[in-house]
């Protein structure tokens, strides 16, 4: 309440640009904005466009942030925290009525929400500080974990596929993996990103392209990678003078609604190809940006995990790790407390293992070792070796190791998924 | 008064008992068919669209449509002639003024459509009545019937016009027709369903893809012929089995005549399906053959999360060096460089070519130089020099759509359609033959049950424990009625077949809706027939082969006159007129690591075309499910027959036809 009082006293100056607004004339927006950057106050506003006017939606709320909006465009999910409850959880609300309810009920910090098809929502929870993706109902009464590492999770986007993109936080750099709803076939969508200080989250655009905003020192920059071959399609689309580029979102196919900010003044401007058009400014800082209009109907992927214990399955083609037609000849899986179990190989390199679910593991060769993966009860994953990224398939030939059941890995004489 | 009470009150409850009561019974019958799966269907969906020539579906879906499907130019006129397979029509179309100049009747499941280029006569291959037309388009009139081979599809003239090469699809050979007497002078022997041929320039040698594999090993991969004819001997000059590639519908030749590029599917039959993420299942691109050497890689032009299924055409331009790729799953045209495949060739080791290559998905960011959007299921195309277009005809919008080869833009569409409706049937078409609904648009129906038949290959599904899961892909050709599906016979209806299980185990995506649903099995029992049958017609007799394997199918006692025990006789789990009981039964065909499981007895219409047989494809032929897998004569006592009579059983069951065919020969 204080937060948004302060914002009304000071008013915000939305300076309507009539003369260049024509595009967007009738659009309205849900921005999250910050009168202090000092604090935690963000709240949600509504914006419109065509008039300037603003209407203030979480009034209830010490802060809201993690905007998303239904695609029927009459609700929208975010992060907040009440001035009663010290944790964040996650909220729908009726943006017409300002009505919301509550989704989570968690111990720790719920952030990020988005929805998902059919019903589902997932969100970013704090577990000893670290960001981890957990899906639930609309409802909330069905949370589940669905990432399994050790690096923090952040900034889950809704692919027109109907996968996740949500970027793992790893030292210095972010890798932005996809995987589907329920956790499974989780792999690195598109090449790490490196050297920022400051990353925006990603959203699909109608036709494919991937726009997110990358600060590096005093330099912002719009990039994009296009769905269909992200590794090798990134590109920049515009670099900022200005301040840097807090957020983004994708009108249409060829325009986008960015949010710069000076460190005092925010710019909401259109973007179409090179052009940039002013829209408005605000005298607070503009964190997000969300539009109402749908970008994609997104597929509701079915799922086939199985809720209990069982484990899961691993299989590899045979590839080595370093050459194409060359086989694998070591490799060992690894436990996140360094445990090992040695793997069978078999002559033409491949292996065939049935691993614990729900858990970080690696897969180490002589050559090199994996990332921290992770299978779902009753997942079985595939690979065609480290050393393929995604520009290599299958070769089309039976793996001996599947010529037999799958191995039962050993850990001091212990099948390791008992 | 009383007594109107009384009445009205008996209707009310009679109405309320008929009401209550036949929804109960309807709702347990359609639990009952979709085995508890969850389902939306409602009374029309398996009792007005699926009902093949049913009167209810007759007014719903009293629609026609035309469905051009190859194409060519009139080498007198211009025009732009279309074969409406459908409507099964010939039609002339001005692509300037695109009116519509003439409509042809056309013969049984027409292919193919190629002008002369000098005596002004057009040619039609008749796949269904195996033969070619030869037509006047002056007068309309049928000049001629030239009899070929079974099924022919693609044909082609040679380069001085005066021979005309035939694949003769459903036989297996090549016709080589003397345009002079119109008469076969040659048949040669090709690969397995030969469809596409290409003439090279120099009109020396003759290229002819096939479709389906070659008879492999059991478990190895398929391997596919392209077959090069010396034109001058009319001999084969050489046999290219192209590996990991089939349903190469059509061939063509670089200009300089170095390359034949195919078009081709490349499946992972044999990698277990454990997921669709990095082209794990299908992948699609065009083989290369360097000719004189018989050299060979395949080439995806599939991306990453993006696949472009089911390549159909292959239309070169040799002004531009480019080469046009029609994907008929997937709406596009794909615009190929051809310099970089001549770069490949000329630097590749011969390990990379076959090894490297074909696997490498990246390739297609280099290769592929534009895609190029068109209307529902782009089949055949033609290039027009004098007009600088490519027509391609999107055989389910009833429309051609006209690119610059210029600019590879499309500019305009020919609407031949005669109306926008669309049925349920049609919808249903639509869906069958899209990639759309498979995640990242890996493959459609129509992948692996090309015209609705089979793929002859058998996939890996990969149970949930590990074990292998080995289905021999089965036809979808005159299946209604023969429920329970699949080989293990969990689905007890079409519906639930492709269903939410259809949805979590094939596609991987977003389930039909009910439209859809209704669709896609509407025209799977609608439109999906077994073409005629060639060792049999109806209304004939038997030939004395067939009469004999007849008798040893109805046999009950053995040579030795013992009785056969009632299981294991051929027509107890084989009757007509599908020949199936759809019991399920175990034939002692399982393998180790096999999921445990009974078969449901598969019906055996026009089973000749279904090769390799029994649930995972391990009998070649239909001899090895006798001499091969049935030891313990657990599929049918057989092991005392003789080598003679094995061949008259095999022989009458090739004769089996559809269930209308055995009706005709009772009567």
């Amino acid at each position: 309440m204080r937060v948004i009082s302060a914002l009304t006293v000071v008013g915000i100056i939305a300076v309507a640009f009539m003369q260049k607004r024509a595009a967007v004339s009738s659009a309205q927006y849900i921005l999250v904005v910050s009168a202090d950057n000092q604090t935690d106050d963000s709240q949600l506003i509504l914006f419109d466009a065509g008039s300037g006017n603003t209407t203030e939606l979480t009034t209830d709320f010490v802060n809201a942030s993690g905007v998303e909006i239904s695609s029927d465009g009459k609700r929208a999910l975010f992060s907040g925290r009440l001035d009663a409850n010290p944790i964040k959880q996650i909220y729908e609300i009726n943006i017409e009525s300002k009505s919301y309810r509550q989704i989570t009920d968690s111990k720790t910090d719920c952030e990020e929400p988005m929805y998902l098809p059919g019903s589902a929502i997932a969100y970013i929870k704090k577990i000893n500080q670290v960001g981890v993706l957990h899906k639930n109902t609309l409802a909330g009464d069905a949370e589940q974990r669905i990432t399994f590492h050790p690096h923090s999770d952040s900034k889950p986007t809704l692919l027109k596929d109907g996968r996740i993109l949500v970027f793992q936080q790893q030292d210095a750099q972010v890798k932005p993996l996809a995987l589907r709803p329920d956790g499974t076939k989780a792999g690195l969508f598109a090449k790490p990103i490196k050297n920022f200080n400051g990353l925006t989250k990603a959203w699909e655009g109608p036709d494919g392209k991937i726009f997110f905003a990358i600060q590096r020192g005093g330099n912002s920059r719009v990039m994009s990678f296009h769905f269909n071959d992200p590794t090798a399609t990134e590109r920049i689309e515009y670099t900022a003078d200005e301040g840097p580029i807090n957020a983004l979102y994708p009108l249409t196919q060829d325009s986008l609604l960015i949010a710069d900010y000076n460190g005092q003044i925010s710019t909401l401007s259109v973007l179409s190809g090179n052009s940039l058009q002013k829209l408005s400014e605000l005298d607070a800082e503009v964190t997000e940006v969300v539009g109402f209009t749908p970008r994609f109907k997104a597929k509701n992927l079915p799922s086939r995990i199985v809720e209990n214990d069982q484990p899961g399955i691993i299989m590899n083609t045979g590839e080595s790790v370093t050459h194409v037609g060359s086989a694998m000849i070591n490799a060992r899986i690894q436990r996140l407390g360094g445990a090992t179990a040695q793997i069978s190989i078999f002559e033409d390199g491949s292996f065939y293992a049935r691993v614990p679910s729900n858990e970080p593991l690696k897969i180490i060769t002589s050559e090199v070792e994996s990332d921290w993966f992770w299978v779902r009860p009753g997942e079985r994953r595939g690979c065609i070796g480290c050393h393929v990224g995604s520009d290599y398939v299958p070769a089309n030939k039976v793996p001996l190791a599947v010529k037999k059941a799958p191995e039962d890995l050993l850990i001091n004489d212990k099948v390791l998924t008992e | 008064m009383k007594r109107r009470r009384i009445i009205i009150g008996l209707i009310i409850l009679t109405f309320a008992w008929v009401f209550t009561q036949g929804f109960r019974h309807s709702t347990e019958h359609v639990d009952k068919m979709m085995a508890g799966e969850p389902h939306s269907l409602n009374c029309l969906s398996c009792h007005a669209y699926t009902q093949r020539g049913g009167l209810l579906t007759k007014v719903l879906e009293n629609q026609t449509y035309l469905s051009p499907f190859t194409l060519d130019i009139d080498q007198t006129t211009g025009n732009l002639l279309v074969l409406a397979q459908d409507a099964q029509q010939l039609i002339s179309v001005n692509p300037d003024s695109k009116k519509i100049n003439k409509r042809i009747p056309l013969g049984n499941r027409p292919h193919t459509v190629k002008s002369h280029p000098s005596n002004g006569l057009t040619y039609i291959s008749n796949q269904w009545s195996d033969n070619l037309w030869v037509i006047d388009l002056n007068s309309s009139a049928i000049l001629d019937t030239i009899d070929v081979g079974g099924g022919p599809g693609g044909f082609e003239f040679s380069s001085d016009a005066s021979k005309l090469y035939v694949a003769n699809t459903y036989t297996d050979n090549l016709s080589v027709i003397d345009l002079q007497t119109n008469s076969e002078i040659r048949r040669l022997e090709t690969g397995n369903e030969p469809i596409g041929v290409a003439v090279s320039p120099k009109n020396d040698i003759i290229s002819i893809s096939s479709r389906r594999t070659l008879p492999v090993e059991f478990r190895t991969e398929p391997r596919t012929e392209v077959t090069l004819v010396n034109s001058s001997s009319n001999r084969v000059k050489n046999r290219v089995e192209v590996r990991s590639g089939h349903i190469m519908e059509n061939i063509a030749y670089t200009p300089d005549g170095r390359f034949v590029l195919t078009s081709m599917i490349m499946p992972k039959n044999l990698v277990p399906s454990v997921q669709i993420e990095q082209g794990w299942m299908m992948n699609h691109g065009i083989g290369v053959i360097e000719v004189a050497t018989g050299r060979q890689t395949r080439l995806i032009l599939d991306e990453p999360n993006a696949f472009f299924a089911d390549p159909f055409d292959v239309k070169i331009d040799p002004t531009s060096n480019l080469a046009y790729v029609s994907h008929s799953g997937a709406d596009a045209i794909s615009v190929v460089d051809l310099d970089l495949i001549y770069e490949i060739f000329d630097n590749a080791s011969e390990d990379e070519l076959v090894n490297a290559i074909p696997n490498n998905i990246g390739l297609s960011r280099e290769l592929v130089i534009k895609r190029i959007p068109v209307g529902a299921n782009p089949k055949g195309m033609v290039i027009d020099h004098v007009r600088g277009k490519l027509y391609v005809a999107e055989r389910l919008d009833d429309a051609i759509a006209v690119i610059n080869i210029r600019t590879n833009e499309v500019e305009d569409h020919i609407e031949l359609k005669a109306t926008s409706a669309i049925s349920t049937v049609r919808l249903g078409a639509q869906m069958f033959n899209n990639a759309g609904h498979t995640f990242h648009q890996q493959y459609s129906c129509y992948t692996c049950h090309p015209d609705g038949h089979e793929d002859g290959l058998t996939y890996d599904m990969s149970s949930k424990g590990g074990n292998r899961n080995l289905a021999n892909v089965q036809t979808l050709r005159d299946l209604a009625g023969t429920g329970p599906y699949k080989w293990n016979g969990t689905n007890t209806s079409i519906y639930m077949q492709c269903g939410m299980r259809f949805s979590k185990f094939i596609t991987r995506s977003e389930v039909f809706d009910e439209k859809q649903l209704d669709g896609l099995v509407a025209y799977i029992i609608q439109d999906l027939k077994h073409p005629p049958n060639l060792y049999h017609k109806p209304n004939e007799p038997l030939t004395p082969a067939q009469a004999r394997g007849k008798i040893i199918y109805e046999r009950t006692t053995t040579n030795k006159g013992e009785i056969i025990p009632e299981g294991n006789r051929c027509t107890t789990c084989h009757p007509a007129p599908n020949y199936s009981n759809f019991q399920l039964a175990d034939v002692g065909t399982l393998k180790e690591y096999d999921d445990e499981t009974l078969f449901d007895s598969p019906n055996l219409n026009n089973v000749y075309e279904s090769a390799p047989y029994l649930h995972d494809g391990s009998a070649a032929t239909l001899e090895e499910i006798w001499t091969v897998y049935n030891d313990y004569d657990e599929h049918g006592v057989a092991n005392d027959l003789t080598k003679n009579q094995l061949n008259d059983l095999i022989e009458y069951l090739k004769s089996l036809g559809s269930a209308e065919s055995y009706t005709l020969n009772i009567d």
